[in-house]
C-alpha cells in the first residue's frame, strides 16, 4: 500500500469504448415539428420547393449526426492523474488530459457508468489537446482505480448529441469517509521504544517538547508550574508511558463482525485520535499489524475498510427502466450569440415577405413587419444580454396580444368558406402576429430554434401558397440566412484565440459540398409530387354576378355574345374573348383572333395536359358551332361531373387522378378549363355541367378566381390505341346497334366537303386508326405549312387548307384533320383551350399565357375513350408521360434561371463582395479605434508567443503537481519576450518594455519616432517566426 | 535572423525617460543582490524577493525545511544592509520582555529607579529563527512592535530604529512542540519565501567552502541606512494605474474564489502585492508598476495568506501560481 502523495499518472488504461446518440439539444424538437408540418404543407399542395426544403433539412441533420458522431469519437481522454488520498465530498484536483477536442462539450466524470454516481462534470474547452484541472468531489469511500468518463458533444449545428464513454485507469485513488461516529474498539498496549521517538509522530497540535496540556488522569505531582503559570492552563511533564501507548485495530474482525455504512468513518475518527494523541497506531490486517504513521495512512486503511465492506454487501444493479428519469440541459450554455440572433431574424423577415408576397398584401405590412422583427431581435438581443430569462412583463404582454388578435379574428371569421379561405384569411395574420412577437422573447437557444423552426414552417406554407415568380428568389434568401441562423446558433459565443488554419476550413468546405450533394442526391430520387391532396383543394371566386340567360356563355365583362353574331371577314375583330375565336360559341375557322403574351392562369398540376375549355362537333365548312344544350346546373363548392358520351372506358384500362388547380390572372369568361375528364371540380358557385364534356359557371371568372379540378385521365399508351384497330369498321357496327345515332353528330360532314378531300383520307389510311392519325399528321407535317397569316380561305375551309393555300393555323389543320377522320366513319370533335404552358420549376406551377391558346381533336376511341391529339403541336400521351424529380426540375430552374439573370446576379455578387470588404474594413477600423494604434501592435506581439501552451511533464515528484495550461493571453510581455530565443530575445525585450511603458508608465508620451521603430521591430520579428 | 537589429532600437533614453531616482533604487539593489548572491548559492529568484521586501518596508517570513540556508539568508541581508543586526532563537519559554526589553533597577533602586533595558528587537535588521516554537504570546508581542515599530514598555513608547525589518524563519514539518502561526498573524508578513534545496552545482560550491556559511564574513555592508532609507521612499512613490490595481483585485477574486482556499487574503494581502510590486519596479529602474511586477510580486505575497494556518507555504504558493495562471493581465 503506498502512502507516499504520488501523483498515479502511470497506470493509465483506456478500455470499453463506446459511442452512442444522446438526444437533441433543447428546441430541436421544433426543428422536426416544422419538418413533420412542411411535409404536411408539401402534400396539400404538393410544391416542388417545399420538398426541396425538407430535403435540405433531412440532409442537414444527418450531416449534423454524421459530423457530431465523428468528432465524438475522435475526441477521447488520454489520461487522469489525481492525489492518492481524498475524502468524501470534498474537492479533489483531477488532472484530466483530452485530445482532439474540436468542439466544445462537457466531460463527465463518474465512479460507475451511471449519471448518479457523476464525480466532476465540466465544460471541455475546444482546443487540439488540452490539460485541465477538474475539480472532482467523490461521493462513495472506497478506493478508485476505474473512473468511467463521458465526453458528451453535439455536432456544428449544436443539435444532436453524441456521448462518448471511455474507461481510463487512474491508479488507485482512496477515498475516505469523514472521520465521525464513536470510537471503535482498540487493544491497548504498551509500546517498548521511547517516548520521544513516538512523540515526534502524527500531529501533537498543542503539546510540548517536554511538556503538555493537561489530561485526565494526570498525576498531580507531574504538574509543570512555571509552564502552567506562564500559559494559563496546566501543563504537565510529558511522560513517556502516555505517548507510547500502543493502539491496534482488529480489522480482520471489524470486516468479519456486523458492519454497517458508519464502520468505516469510525474507523479513520480511532485513527486519527490515536495519532492525535501521539500513540503509536496500528491495524491488524491478515494477522499481521501494520503501522499507521500519518493521518494519509488513517485515510487510506479507512477507504479500504470501505470498499470491503461494500464489497460484501454490494447492492444490486438497478436495472435502466427502474431509475428514476432526469432530465437535464445537454448544452452547457444556452447564450445566443448576436449574429445567430440576426440571422434567425433574417430568416423571419424573408419568410414572411414570401407569405405577404403570396397574399399580395400590401408593402406597408412588409415594411411594418420588417420593423417589428429588427425591433424584436434588438430586445431580445439586449435582454439576452442581460440574463437569460425572459421578463414576465413581456411574456404577459405577448399571451395579451395573442389572446386579443385571437378574439378579434374569431369576431371576424364570417363562418369557414372552404380551406383556401381560412389558409388566406385569418391564419396568415396570425402567424405573422405570431412570428413577429415570438422575436421578442428568443433570448437563449432553446427559443432560437423554435423560432427558426417557426420560419421553416411559414416559409413552407408560404411556397405553398404563392405561386409566381419571385419564389425561387425569396426562398433561396431565406435558406441562406435559415441555414446560417442554424449554424451560428450551435457556435460558442467566444471562439478560441488563435489564427484559424486551412484544414479546418477545408473540412468545413468539404462537409458542405458533401451535404450540397446529398440532397440534390436525395432530390433526384424525389418524383415530383403528384399535385394537390384532395384535402388542399382550394376554391375562391371574387365576382359574385351571374351571367344573364344561365348557362349562356360570357365573355369577360359578363356580357354574353349572340351566337354567331359578329362573324364577319375582318381578322382580329373578334376581340373581347382574351381574344381568342375559341372562347366563343361559334369558332371561325379563318380566324386566329389577337393574342397576347400575358399570364392567362397559373395552374398546379404535376404534368402537362391540355387545358380544355369547350368541344365543338358542328361544322358548316368553315365554321364550328358549341351545341346549345347547356346541360345540368349543379351547385357547388364540390360539384361531381358526370360522364358525357364517349367518357367512358373499357374495363382494365389503367385510370390515374390528376388534380388541378387554376389560379387565373386576367379577366376570363365563365368557362371553366379542365383537363380531360373531370370527374370533380371544387368551385365556389354553381356550374353547368354540358353533355358535350364542357363545364361553364354561373359567373366569369375574375382575376384572382381559383378552382380546382380532379380528372380521371386514362393512363393510355400508343400500343392500347394501335390494339383497337380499324375504329371505321367498329363504328359501322355500333352505328346499326340500338342507341347508336348518338355518335352520328361526331361523323357529320359539313355540305362543302370535296371529293378530293375525301379521297385524300382514304388513301392515306394505314391499318389501325392509330396508325391512320398519324400518316395524316405525317402528311399535314410534310405538305403543309404553319402560318398565322395563312389567307382567308375562299370556300370549304378544309379543302383550301389541304389543296389551294396549304397554309394555316391550329384551328385549320385540328379542322382538316377532324374532317378526314369523319370522313373514314371515326368520330372526332374539336377541342379548345390551352395546351400547357410553361413550368415554373419552383413552384410546380404551369404559367398559361394568352398564346397558348390553342385547338386541337379529339377521336373517339371505344375502349379509352375521347383521345386528344394535335397535328400541330406534339403533348405526350398520358401514359408515356415521364414525370420529373424534384431535384431534375430545380436544377435545371437553378440553371435556366442563372443564365438569365447573369448581370443581376454578378451585381448581387458583386454587392456582397463589397459588403463584406466593407464591413471587414469596419471591423478593422472599429478595432483599431478600439485598441488603437499600440493595442494593434500590442495583438501582433502578443500573436506571435507560442500559441500552444507547453505542459511541464507530468513526472513524478515529491507531492501531486498540477500545473494549469496556460493559455498565452495570461502572458506579460516580458514573459512572451522571454520566449524568444538568440537574436531575437533582445529585440523581443525591448518591444515589451516599450510596450510596458505604454501601457502602464503615466507619464509616458505617444511618440511616432518609437512607435515606427516598434512597429518595425515587430515586424522583424514577425518575419523570423516565419 | 540573419542580420542583427541595431542595437536596441526601441531603448529610450535612460536619462530624459526613466526616473533618475528609480534608477538610483535599480543600482542599490543590484549591490544588494549581487552581495547576497555571492553568498547564498543558487538562490537568486529567493534574492530578489528579499531584496524587494526590504525596500518595500515589509517583513519576511523564510518557511523552509533545516539547512536550506534560511538563517544564512537572514544574516547575508543584515550584514549587506550594515546597520545593526540581532538574531533571536524561538523557544517555548521566550517570553515577550525577553525580546522587547524590560524594566532593571539602574544603580541604586530608591535613587535611580528603574531604567529601560532595550532588548534584541532593537536592531535595524532582526532575525527571528523558529518562529513557531515561541508561544503564541510571544509571537504576538513579536508581531505588534513589528507592525507598529514601537515598544511599549511600562508606559512608555520606545521607537524601533529606522529602518526596522523583521526576517522570521520557520520549518514546515519538524511541528512537534510548535506553535502554529494563526491567519492574523501570518497577514503580517509582506511576503514568505521557500528557498528550497540548492542545485547540485550550488550544493558543492558550498560544500567547497566558495559559498555558504564561510563567506558571511567576507560580506561587507553595500550601502547606508540614509540611502536605504531614501530608496524606501523613492519605492512609495512609484506609480502604479487603475488597470494594474484592477488585476491585483482581480488575482485577489480568483484566490478567494478557489475551492481550496478556506479563508481568502485579505484586503492588506492586496496591499503587500502593490507595495512589492513597486519595489521589483524600482529594481528594474522603473517609476511605474507592470503587470508583470504583479505577476512576480504576487505569488510570494500571497503564497502564506492562500495558505492559511492549515497547509503549508509551499502548498500556497502552487495554489497562488495557478491563479495567477487563471487571470489575464492588463495590456494596452
Amino acid at each position: 500500500m503506498r502512502v507516499e502523495g504520488r501523483a498515479s499518472d502511470d497506470l493509465t488504461v483506456v478500455a470499453n469504448e463506446r459511442t452512442r446518440p444522446l438526444g437533441l439539444s433543447p428546441g430541436a424538437g421544433a426543428l422536426v415539428a416544422a419538418w413533420v408540418v412542411a411535409g404536411m404543407i408539401a402534400r396539400l399542395t404538393g410544391t416542388p420547393v417545399v420538398i426541396a426544403l425538407m430535403a435540405a433539412l433531412l440532409v442537414t441533420g444527418f450531416v449534423e449526426a454524421l459530423a457530431g458522431w465523428s468528432t465524438a469519437r475522435r475526441t477521447r481522454v488520454v489520461s487522469i492523474a489525481g492525489p492518492p488520498v481524498t475524502t468524501v465530498d470534498s474537492s479533489a484536483p483531477l488532472r484530466v488530459e483530452v485530445a482532439d477536442v474540436r468542439r466544445h462539450g462537457r466531460l463527465r466524470l463518474s465512479t460507475s457508468p451511471h449519471a448518479e454516481s457523476d464525480v466532476a462534470v465540466d465544460v471541455l474547452p475546444a482546443g487540439a489537446s488540452n490539460t485541465m484541472l477538474v475539480h472532482a468531489a467523490f461521493r462513495d469511500p472506497g478506493s478508485v482505480t476505474v473512473l468511467h468518463t463521458t465526453i458528451e458533444l453535439a455536432g456544428p449545428f449544436g443539435l444532436i448529441w453524441w456521448r462518448h464513454r471511455s474507461e481510463i485507469a487512474i491508479g488507485e485513488v482512496h477515498v475516505a469517509p469523514v472521520g465521525d461516529g464513536a470510537l471503535l474498539a482498540v487493544t491497548t498496549s504498551t509500546a517498548r521504544h521511547e517516548g520521544a521517538v513516538a512523540a515526534q509522530r502524527g500531529n501533537h497540535r498543542g503539546d510540548v517538547d517536554g511538556v503538555r496540556a493537561w489530561r485526565d488522569g494526570d498525576a498531580v505531582g507531574s504538574i509543570h508550574w512555571p509552564s502552567s503559570l506562564r500559559v494559563g492552563d496546566l501543563i504537565v511533564h510529558d511522560r513517556a508511558a502516555a505517548a507510547d501507548e500502543r493502539w491496534v485495530v482488529d480489522l480482520d474482525g471489524l470486516i468479519a463482525g456486523p458492519v454497517d455504512d458508519s464502520t468505516a468513518a469510525r474507523l479513520r475518527l480511532t485513527l486519527d485520535e490515536g495519532l492525535q494523541r501521539g500513540h503509536d497506531v496500528a491495524v491488524r490486517v491478515g494477522g499481521e499489524p501494520s503501522p499507521v504513521r500519518t493521518d494519509d495512512d488513517a485515510a487510506i486503511w479507512a477507504a479500504w475498510t470501505a470498499s470491503a465492506i461494500a464489497l460484501d454487501s454490494a447492492s444490486p444493479r438497478v436495472a435502466w427502466w427502474r431509475r428514476p428519469l432526469r432530465f437535464r440541459a445537454l448544452e452547457p450554455e444556452s447564450t445566443v450569440g448576436a449574429p445567430a440572433r440576426w440571422a434567425a431574424g433574417a430568416a423571419a423577415l424573408a419568410s414572411l415577405v414570401l407569405l405577404v408576397g403570396a397574399l399580395s398584401r400590401s408593402a406597408a405590412l412588409i415594411a411594418t413587419i420588417a420593423a417589428g422583427l429588427v425591433l424584436g431581435v434588438v430586445v431580445s438581443t439586449w435582454l439576452g444580454r442581460r440574463s437569460d430569462r425572459r421578463p414576465v412583463a413581456l411574456q404577459v404582454a405577448i399571451v395579451l396580444t395573442i389572446v386579443v388578435a385571437l378574439v378579434l379574428i374569431a369576431a371576424d371569421a364570417r363562418g369557414i368558406d372552404g380551406l383556401l379561405a381560412v389558409l388566406r384569411g385569418p391564419m396568415p395574420d396570425l402567424l405573422m402576429l405570431l412570428v413577429v412577437l415570438h422575436g421578442f422573447e428568443v433570448v437563449d437557444r432553446r427559443t432560437l430554434r423554435v423560432h427558426q423552426a417557426i420560419t421553416f414552417v411559414v416559409a413552407s406554407y408560404a411556397a405553398g401558397l404563392r405561386i409566381d415568380d419571385a419564389l425561387g428568389w425569396w426562398i433561396a434568401a431565406w435558406g441562406v440566412a435559415f441555414f446560417a441562423s442554424l449554424l451560428l446558433t450551435g457556435r460558442r459565443r467566444q471562439q478560441r484565440v488563435g489564427t484559424i488554419g486551412v484544414r479546418p476550413i477545408l473540412r468545413s468546405m468539404a462537409w458542405v459540398g458533401a451535404a450540397t450533394v446529398g440532397t440534390l442526391a436525395l432530390l433526384s430520387v424525389i418524383p415530383v409530387p403528384d399535385g394537390p391532396a384532395s384535402l388542399g383543394l382550394p376554391a375562391l371566386s371574387p365576382d359574385d354576378a351571374p351571367v344573364a340567360p344561365p348557362g349562356a356563355l360570357a365573355s369577360p365583362d359578363g356580357s354574353t355574345v349572340p351566337p354567331g353574331d359578329d362573324v364577319g371577314d375582318d381578322r382580329g375583330s373578334i376581340g373581347p374573348v382574351v381574344g381568342y375565336p375559341g372562347f366563343t360559341e361559334s369558332l371561325d375557322t379563318s380566324v386566329r383572333g389577337d393574342l397576347g403574351n400575358e399570364i392567362v392562369m397559373r395552374v398546379r398540376a404535376p404534368e402537362p395536359a391540355f387545358w380544355r375549355g369547350q368541344t365543338f362537333s358542328e361544322f358548316d365548312g368553315r365554321v364550328w358551332t358549341v351545341s346549345p344544350d347547356t346541360g345540368t346546373r349543379r351547385k357547388g363548392p364540390t360539384i361531381d361531373v358526370p360522364a358525357t358520351i364517349g367518357d367512358q372506358s373499357g374495363p382494365n384500362v389503367p385510370t390515374e387522378e390528376l388534380t388541378q388547380t387554376y389560379y387565373v390572372e386576367t379577366a376570363l369568361p365563365n368557362i371553366v378549363f379542365a383537363a380531360a375528364r373531370p370527374t370533380q371540380v371544387i368551385f365556389d358557385g354553381s356550374l353547368w355541367t354540358r353533355p358535350d364534356g364542357a363545364l361553364r359557371s354561373d359567373v366569369v371568372l375574375a382575376p384572382g378566381s381559383v378552382y380546382t379540378v380532379v380528372s380521371d385521365r386514362v393512363a393510355v399508351t400508343a400500343d392500347m390505341l394501335r390494339g383497337q384497330g380499324d375504329l371505321g369498321e367498329f363504328f359501322a357496327q355500333f352505328r346499326d346497334a340500338a342507341g347508336g345515332e348518338q355518335i352520328d353528330p361526331f361523323l357529320e360532314l359539313p355540305d362543302s366537303t370535296t371529293q378530293r378531300t375525301i379521297d385524300l383520307a382514304t388513301n392515306l389510311r394505314a391499318g389501325s386508326t392509330y396508325d391512320t392519325i398519324l400518316a395524316y399528321e405525317q402528311w399535314l407535317g410534310t405538305n403543309t405549312e404553319y402560318d398565322l397569316d395563312a389567307p382567308v380561305p375562299a370556300g370549304d375551309a378544309v379543302d383550301d387548307f389541304l389543296f389551294e393555300s396549304q397554309r394555316g393555323f391550329c384551328e385549320q389543320i385540328a379542322s382538316t384533320l377532324t374532317i378526314m377522320l369523319r370522313s373514314q366513319g371515326v368520330p372526332a370533335r374539336l377541342a379548345t383551350g390551352y395546351v400547357s404552358g410553361e413550368r415554373d420549376r419552383v413552384s410546380g406551377v404551369w404559367k398559361v399565357r394568352a398564346s397558348d391558346a390553342h385547338a386541337w381533336v379529339e377521336v373517339w376511341f371505344p375502349q379509352t375513350g375521347w383521345q386528344a391529339f394535335d397535328p400541330t403541336a406534339s403533348v405526350p400521351l398520358a401514359g408515356e408521360t415521364d414525370a420529373g424529380t424534384v431535384g431534375g426540375d430545380l436544377t435545371a430552374a437553378a440553371v435556366s434561371s442563372v443564365a438569365s439573370h447573369r448581370v443581376e446576379l454578378a451585381l448581387v455578387a458583386a454587392a456582397a463582395m463589397a459588403l463584406w470588404v466593407l464591413s471587414s474594413l469596419v471591423r478593422q477600423w472599429r478595432n483599431r479605434r478600439r485598441r488603437g494604434r499600440w493595442g494593434l501592435l500590442q495583438d501582433r506581439f502578443a500573436a506571435l508567443a507560442d500559441p500552444i501552451p507547453v505542459f511541464p511533464d507530468p513526472t513524478p515528484t515529491d507531492r501531486p503537481v498540477f500545473p494549469d495550461p496556460t493559455p498565452t493571453d495570461r502572458f506579460t510581455n516580458p514573459q512572451r519576450a522571454a520566449l524568444f530565443e538568440g537574436a531575437g530575445a533582445h529585440l523581443a525585450a525591448s518591444v515589451a518594455t516599450t510596450l510596458d511603458r505604454v501601457a502602464f508608465d503615466p507619464a509616458w508620451v505617444d511618440d511616432d519616432d518609437i512607435f515606427a521603430r516598434t512597429r518595425s521591430a515587430v515586424a522583424t520579428l514577425e518575419r523570423s517566426a516565419r | 535572423m540573419d542580420t542583427l537589429p541595431p542595437p536596441s532600437p526601441l531603448a529610450p533614453d535612460p536619462d530624459s525617460i526613466l526616473d533618475r531616482e528609480a534608477h538610483a533604487v535599480a543600482a542599490l539593489g543590484a549591490r544588494l543582490i549581487g552581495a547576497m548572491d555571492a553568498v547564498v548559492a543558487g538562490k537568486h529568484d529567493v534574492v530578489e524577493v528579499s531584496v524587494a521586501t526590504l525596500l518595500a518596508g515589509g517583513h519576511l517570513l523564510i518557511e523552509d525545511l533545516p539547512g536550506v540556508g534560511k538563517t544564512l539568508l537572514a544574516q547575508v541581508l543584515a550584514r549587506a544592509v550594515g546597520g545593526t543586526f540581532h538574531r533571536i532563537q524561538g523557544t517555548s519559554d521566550l517570553l515577550p520582555g525577553d525580546i522587547t526589553g524590560s524594566m532593571v533597577p539602574s544603580g541604586q533602586l530608591d535613587v535611580d529607579g528603574m531604567r529601560f533595558r532595550p532588548g534584541p528587537v532593537f536592531a535595524n535588521i532582526v532575525v527571528f529563527d523558529e518562529l513557531n516554537r515561541a508561544t503564541p504570546r510571544t509571537q504576538s508581542a513579536l508581531l505588534e512592535l513589528a507592525e507598529e515599530s514601537t515598544v511599549t514598555v511600562d508606559g512608555v513608547s520606545h521607537l524601533l530604529p529606522d529602518p526596522f525589518m523583521l526576517i522570521a524563519t520557520q520549518n514546515p514539518i519538524d511541528i512537534a512542540g510548535t506553535y502554529g502561526l494563526g491567519e492574523g498573524a501570518l497577514d503580517r508578513f509582506r511576503a514568505v519565501v521557500t528557498p528550497g534545496r540548492a542545485s547540485a552545482a550550488s550544493e558543492v560550491e558550498v560544500l567547497t567552502g566558495r559559498r555558504g556559511r564561510s563567506m558571511l564574513e567576507a560580506v561587507e555592508p553595500v550601502t547606508t541606512l540614509n540611502e536605504l532609507i531614501a530608496a524606501r521612499e523613492v519605492v512609495a512613490t512609484v506609480q502604479i494605474t487603475d488597470a494594474v490595481a484592477a488585476y491585483v483585485v482581480e488575482l485577489l477574486d480568483a484566490t478567494r474564489n478557489d475551492p481550496r482556499v478556506r479563508v481568502g487574503p485579505s484586503t492588506r494581502g492586496g496591499v503587500a502585492i502593490v507595495a512589492l510590486a513597486r519595489a521589483f519596479a524600482a529594481l528594474e529602474g522603473r517609476n511605474y508598476v507592470t503587470a508583470n511586477d504583479v505577476v512576480r510580486a504576487s505569488v510570494p505575497a500571497l503564497a502564506h495568506r492562500v495558505a492559511g494556518s492549515t497547509s503549508t507555504v509551499a502548498a500556497g504558493r502552487e495554489i497562488a501560481a495557478e491563479c495567477v495562471s487563471r487571470v489575464a493581465p492588463p495590456t494596452i
